[in-house]
């Protein structure tokens, strides 16, 4: 099954990401930032026979489409910044899919973030508890870098760089066991690895820029590790003769948006 | 160890009992009855019929249940509007003896105020077909879907 995650920054995004889930055969698009839902289903659905289902968002601000019907995907948690959905098609593995859009460094203080960075990772334990599912996708723009507080501390979204480390499934630290999530976005930075070198740049006068930041990542449980195509990971740069960087290299978001766009695969 | 030895022997006395049962079986086979297509099934094929044909921008769902005791089941049609926060409107509603497929009756709003529901009973597929295939060409469906896709079309999305 193969995701798309876009934050389009309200642009009107639908002949490109038509163009994307047509060439790379996307099952699932979820978006943030996306201005008017229906114009994005109509543009999904201009030339296909297997039309997109727009999911029941429950006051969340990230959109949800599916090519399977809606009975396939349930709202078992959802608050303004993320939704957890439970995925079960026929004769498929079922999946919990956390997506989200968490809250700007610009508004918030690093502090706030890596609060809310744990009560998401709260609530996605305790529904895998309630569920007795462990099989966790974690997508979304974090609006924090792999290596920020947030997505490494333990009780926060534990996300870790190696797939070693991840399949040891869990580390204890004092009377808690907090579950690791492998994050490969962390293979993802500068000039030297695979794709640009980060999916969203910003340039500001602080003495501590770093300029590429890798806020839009994807996560995934020890259970789902051999199900996710490393391979298949792409932040993709361009689509049907549309460049989504401008020439300087950097995020054009008047054509498409400040963010890349975010493709990968499961095999569940 | 123990845990999984105690549970091979229970689903063992499972098999066992079920074979034994099924050695005592007084009941005949059984097959889905033919003929005449259920209206359970050419409701639900429309219902996907519309979502493609609007792009999922209208999608349609049956929902059955049961009325009167139990002696007749009740499927209703219902259109939602995803982009509309989900929006649910019935459209129609099917009744038949829950043990027979035909005769339906089919009640539909006719959106006229004198006279606000059409009631239409079909003895076979055809009739049934033919029932439906009028409600969804009516005034009244053509005004409600129209003004939901227009609606669907113009919402902005709360982000």
């Amino acid at each position: 099954m193969r995701f798309l995650f876009w934050n389009v920054k309200k642009n009107p995004v639908g002949p490109v990401l038509s163009e994307i889930v047509g060439k790379h055969d996307v099952e699932v698009v979820i978006l943030a930032e996306c201005k008017s839902e229906g114009e994005i289903l109509v543009a999904l659905n201009a030339t296909t026979m297997n039309p997109f289902h727009l999911t029941d968002s429950q006051g969340t601000r990230v959109a949800i489409y599916t090519r399977f019907p809606s009975e396939y995907i349930e709202t078992v948690h959802s608050d303004k910044f993320y939704t957890l959905r439970r995925v079960f098609l026929p004769e498929t593995r079922q999946i919990l899919l956390a997506a989200m859009h968490l809250e700007s460094k610009l508004y918030r203080s690093d502090v706030h973030r890596w609060g809310k960075a744990r009560d998401v990772s709260a609530t996605i334990r305790q529904v895998e508890r309630e569920l007795g599912i462990f099989s966790t996708v974690l997508v979304g723009d974090l609006n924090m870098n792999p290596f920020d507080m947030g997505v490494i501390q333990a009780d926060g979204l534990h996300g870790v760089m190696t797939r070693a480390i991840a399949r040891k499934r869990d580390r204890p630290i004092g009377d808690d066991v907090f579950p690791y999530f492998y994050n490969p976005m962390w293979g993802r930075f500068g000039d030297t690895t695979k794709g640009p070198p980060g999916t969203y740049y910003v340039t500001t006068s602080s003495r501590d820029e770093y300029f590429w930041h890798t806020l839009d990542q994807v996560l995934i449980r020890p259970d789902l590790i051999d199900s996710f195509d490393e391979a298949k990971l792409e932040v993709l740069t361009n689509c049907g003769g549309i460049e989504f960087l401008r020439e300087s290299g950097i995020p054009d978001d008047s054509r498409a948006s400040d963010h890349l766009p975010l493709l990968f695969d499961l095999k569940i | 160890m123990s845990d999984k030895g105690s549970s091979e022997v229970s689903s063992n006395e499972v098999i066992k009992s079920n074979i034994r049962l099924r050695a005592n079986d007084l009941w005949p086979e059984f097959a889905p009855a033919e003929g005449d297509l259920p209206p359970i099934t050419i409701l639900k094929e429309q219902a996907s019929v519309l979502g493609l044909k609007l792009k999922n921008l209208i999608e349609a769902e049956v929902e059955t249940g049961t009325t009167d005791y139990q002696r007749f089941l009740r499927h209703t049609l219902v259109l939602i509007a995803p982009v509309l926060n989900f929006y649910r409107y019935k459209l129609l509603e099917v009744e038949h003896s829950a043990i027979e497929l035909y005769p339906a009756t089919i009640k539909a709003s006719s959106g006229d105020p004198a006279n606000p529901i059409s009631s239409t009973e079909a003895d076979n597929q055809d009739e049934f077909k033919a029932a439906l295939k009028d409600i969804f060409a009516s005034a009244e469906t053509k005004r409600v879907i129209e003004n939901l896709l227009a609606q669907s079309l113009g919402a902005k999305a709360s982000v």
